[in-house]
């Protein structure tokens, strides 16, 4: 197999519903072999963007190709793609084998190609055993595995999941992620994978594109979206952040609401209209009051009021006379609080942790 | 690897893709429903349009029929009685009703199943077996009479009068309200009558300013379904009702068939289609519920579209009050309730029962308790007279239950997985049309018409006419079977490279199977209990055994009617016991095999 196949690119793609906009003018491409993932909240039109790959719905306007070809007239049972869906969509009346074979079937295989080629599918997801059982009587992971089964058992062009792990717990989840990422790998096929999971998101794909209300807020690679967000919708959606409201004032420093200033004079541009700044809680160091800041960094000082224990962290909230509530994320390193609600602490972080955002990039 | 993932499908035209056009390609099943829509449209909504407009024509142009009907006393009597005599046994269904649906939902789980028995049973047996009970129970030698009797007090005549009407429509209308009452009532649930009493309401003041407003739209929903069914009423009255409980349906039926007065009798079916469909569209407009709905059966759709609207205001808070004192008197916390459900249960069911020990009655007249035992009226069932009638009943039933059930399964199709919405909502009203409209106005229109064209007296137009009759049942139960179908099977199916007819013959039949067969029992019973239409349409050569029971009974009284409700209550027995079978097998055969 080769990776000469399976790209894919939305131009101008637009859906309307009467006068709702689900999906507006998307531009994206996706490169052979990669493991590509729609992330957003419900609502920010992911799934439609799926629906039209898949030929459920047709797009308003705009043309998605595979391989170069507009597929837009194609009916979705001619577009060869390996579709998981939410809730499997095993058929309840047919056996895990007979699932496996109905798409070989549809394509006119002979019978010994379809009797091998389930076989193979069903040692690829490790599910020999359960090959005459009736989905009914499958666990959720499993059922699982048998939908990835009969989406990869035809040689589809790509793969498209929606939200494939959603209806599963914690631990099961996990699991399935790195066998996803690995089975994916191993047979190099492109991945398109919608999920409102960011956790999903991180581990497994190679790039992320985080939708909301119709349009991609920003494409690029986990590391990327997570480190450098070029929105505050962004910087607030993934993981956590301490979102503070702020306008310029003078260069390199910003003023927080309630008067404080933010220091942001490590050389970079400032955009004139910032209105938010995000600092994440991890990135916030708490220190005994008499400590300085080395260059590159910045402080402040405040009192903790709540403290919240979560097992392999301890969050904190500040409350900083010049920023105003803050949260702090810290590590222990014997399973003791070093510090106590009421108490007055110091605050350190690096100077260039702070992301700011113009006005135009809040929605 | 091979592919060619991408080949543009050439039989498959789809309207041209302009940029920022809209577009739509026929993915949806919206012809499917093209034959049961003009089935439909040219045997039912026809006959019925051009009976309404020879009430203008015939015999000469203008309103002489309308003057001539409101114009005589005798018939303006004859639309209020119907007017009074549905209301009255709305009102006794509803009284009724309320608690024997309120214990179908809240009761134990034995009277929950007696109830739904009890409610079912008579609501599946022939009107004109009913009709029968009623003869022998409000009769002068019945049950009613001889405990009368036992009080020193004279017999009352009430087969032939009003009250005979009143108490068996009741008894035909009541599921008509406990179906919607109870399915609002499972809305509803314990929790917001236990916030009532947590909250310092005793149980009657809870059930009054809580419980009561709440299942409004229930009660909305049955009383209208009764009034509309209790209006178009025929074979009830023209049984038990005689000249001084005559009603419009049989004002309609002999104007045709007696006196050939087609100028009258359009006139007549137009009065009596105009208040039904009158009341219908008042009521959509008032609480928002589809014409679909109401036929259903269920107000849900109602309870969720009226919300956080105030209602009942002083009135309700009187009457709380009042229920307030009921409750320090301590009157209202025993368990009368499910007692006082039982009883009325077993008031429902006790028609079904006094035709046994009748059937093997020794004597022509109705007499209960029989004065001597004898097996002649079995013996007289079994021969030419009643087996004929039977024979060709259950030849036309199969029929109507093959093309019915395509065309129903077919329409479901379009109106679930459709596109195009405007012909769907058509679908879905024109399916359930025949149910609500009062069926001997469409007999009449039936008859009017399939005389001109030599089908009256044949089998053929008794299946047309019975096909639109059962296309109702074939439809919502399919409809349903479909909507809940996870539509991600024929998408799953879809992307794994299915085409819509392997879709349909692979996915989606083999799994809404059970629907289909219990719809198409829905519809054999509906052509096999139907007696308006074939009263119309039937004659000399054609008989049905509904027909042959009607002659029985408006002619003379037969104890073999008695046997043959004997026999209808064996086979549904027989029959429900099978069908659960099935559904246990069915079910079954999934979960191990």
């Amino acid at each position: 197999m080769t990776l000469t196949h399976g790209a894919i690119t939305f131009e101008k793609v637009r859906k309307e519903y009467g006068d709702h906009v689900a999906v507006d003018d998307l531009t994206l491409t996706i490169e052979p072999g990669e493991f590509f993932t729609v992330l957003g909240p419900s609502g920010s039109g992911k799934t439609t963007t799926l629906m039209m790959l898949a030929g459920f719905t047709d797009p308003t306007s705009g043309t998605i190709r595979v391989d170069g070809v507009d597929i837009a007239r194609v009916p979705s049972d001619k577009r060869n793609i390996g579709v998981v869906f939410q809730d499997y969509a095993l058929f309840p009346h047919m056996s895990v084998r007979d699932n496996l074979a109905f798409p070989l079937e549809m394509r006119k295989e002979p019978r010994e190609v379809i009797a091998e080629r389930v076989d193979r599918a069903l040692e690829l997801v490790d599910m020999t055993a359960a090959a005459n059982r009736l989905p009914d009587q499958l666990s959720g992971g499993q059922k699982q595995r048998i939908a990835v089964a009969r989406a990869v058992v035809f040689d589809p062009a790509f793969l498209l999941m929606d939200e494939p792990l959603g209806a599963l717990d914690r631990k099961l989840r996990q699991r399935l992620q790195v066998e996803l990422r690995q089975l994916q790998q191993t047979l190099k096929v492109t991945m398109v994978y919608v999920t409102h999971d960011q956790e999903e998101a991180m581990s497994m794909s190679d790039r992320v594109a985080l939708m909301n209300h119709g349009r991609i807020e920003q494409m690029g690679t986990p590391r990327d979206l997570y480190e450098h967000p070029r929105s505050a919708f962004v910087a607030d959606f993934l993981g956590t952040n301490n979102m503070l409201a702020v306008r310029p004032e003078g260069p390199g420093r910003l003023s927080v609401q309630n008067g404080g200033l933010l220091p942001v004079d490590d050389g970079r541009d400032v955009p004139a209209d910032a209105s938010v700044a995000a600092l994440r809680p991890e990135r916030i160091a708490l220190t005994d009051l008499a400590a300085a800041p080395p260059p590159g960094f910045s402080h402040s000082t405040g009192k903790i009021t709540h403290r919240l224990y979560l097992g392999s962290h301890t969050m904190y909230t500040v409350h900083s006379e010049t920023l105003g509530p803050v949260r702090v994320q810290m590590q222990h390193d014997d399973g003791e609080h070093p510090y106590r609600t009421g108490e007055t602490v110091g605050m350190i972080w690096r100077t260039r942790d702070v992301n700011v955002f113009g006005s135009t990039a809040e929605r | 690897m091979t592919t060619t993932p991408t080949i543009p499908d050439a039989d498959r035209p789809a309207p041209a893709s302009r940029t920022g056009g809209r577009r739509h390609r026929p993915r949806g099943w919206d012809l499917s429903a093209v034959p049961a829509v003009v089935v439909v449209a040219v045997i039912f909504v026809l006959p019925v349009a051009i009976l309404c407009l020879r009430s203008v024509t015939e015999p000469t142009f203008g309103l002489d029929n309308f003057t001539r009907l409101l114009g005589h006393s005798g018939y303006v009597d004859s639309i209020v009685r119907t007017i009074l005599i549905s209301a009255a046994s709305t009102v006794l269904a509803l009284l009724l009703g309320y608690p024997i649906a309120y214990q179908m939902v809240h009761g134990g789980a034995w009277l929950r199943t007696f109830l739904t028995v009890a409610i079912m049973a008579p609501y599946l047996t022939s009107i004109l077996l009913r009709s029968f009970s009623w003869l022998v129970i409000l009769g002068r030698q019945g049950p009613v009479n001889k405990l009368l009797e036992q009080f020193g007090l004279e017999p009352v005549a009430m087969v032939f009068t009003p009250i005979a009407v009143v108490v068996s429509l009741s008894h035909y209308l009541l599921p008509l309200m406990i179906l919607p009452l109870a399915a609002t009532m499972r809305t509803i649930g314990d929790s917001r009558t236990r916030a009532a009493t947590s909250l310092g309401a005793g149980p009657a003041q809870a059930f009054v300013r809580v419980y009561l407003p709440l299942t409004k739209p229930g009660i909305q929903a049955g009383s209208v379904l009764c009034f509309v069914y209790g209006i178009g009423a025929f074979v009830i009255p023209a049984l038990l009702g005689g000249s001084k409980g005559s009603m419009l349906g049989s004002l309609i039926h002999s104007a045709i068939k007696q006196s050939g007065d087609y100028g009258l009798a359009s006139a007549a079916a137009l009065v009596l289609g105009a208040l039904v469909l009158g009341i219908v569209l008042v009521f959509q407009r008032l609480t928002g519920m589809s014409t679909t709905e109401l036929a259903g059966r269920s107000a849900t759709a109602a309870t969720r579209t009226r919300r956080a609207k105030r209602s009942g205001g002083r009135i309700l808070r009187l009457a709380g009050r009042a229920a307030g004192g009921l409750d320090r008197l301590g009157v209202t916390r025993g368990r009368r309730l499910p007692i006082l459900a039982a009883l009325l249960g077993a008031l429902v069911l006790a028609p079904q029962f006094i035709v046994i020990p009748i059937s093997f009655a020794s004597t022509k007249a109705l007499v209960f308790p029989p004065v001597g035992y004898s097996t002649q009226w079995y013996a007289e069932f079994f021969t030419a007279s009643w087996l004929d009638p039977l024979g060709v009943s259950v030849r036309i039933a199969l029929v109507v239950a093959l093309i019915a059930g395509v065309l129903g399964t077919l329409a479901a199709m379009a109106v679930v997985r459709g596109t195009v919405n405007g012909w769907r909502s058509l679908t879905s009203t024109l399916m359930m049309l025949p149910l609500l409209f009062p069926t001997v106005v469409a007999a009449a229109g039936f008859y009017a018409e399939f005389e001109r064209v030599g089908l009256v007296d044949t089998e053929v137009g008794i299946v047309l006419a019975h096909v639109t009759l059962a296309l109702p049942f074939v439809f919502s139960v399919v409809s349903a079977g479909l909507r809940s179908l996870n539509p991600a099977y024929e998408r799953a199916a879809a992307s794994l490279g299915a085409s819509r007819t392997v879709q349909l013959r692979r996915i989606v039949l083999p799994l809404i199977a059970p629907s289909i067969v219990t719809a198409s029992l829905f519809a054999f019973l509906t052509s096999f209990d139907e007696s308006t239409v074939a009263i119309f349409l039937s004659g000399v050569h054609v008989k049905t055994l509904p027909k042959r029971i009607f002659e029985a009974l408006s002619l003379e009284t037969n104890p073999t009617v008695a046997v043959i409700s004997v026999f209808v209550m064996a086979c549904a027995a027989v029959i429900w016991l099978g069908y659960a079978l099935f559904r246990r097998i069915t079910r079954t055969s999934r979960s191990t095999s």
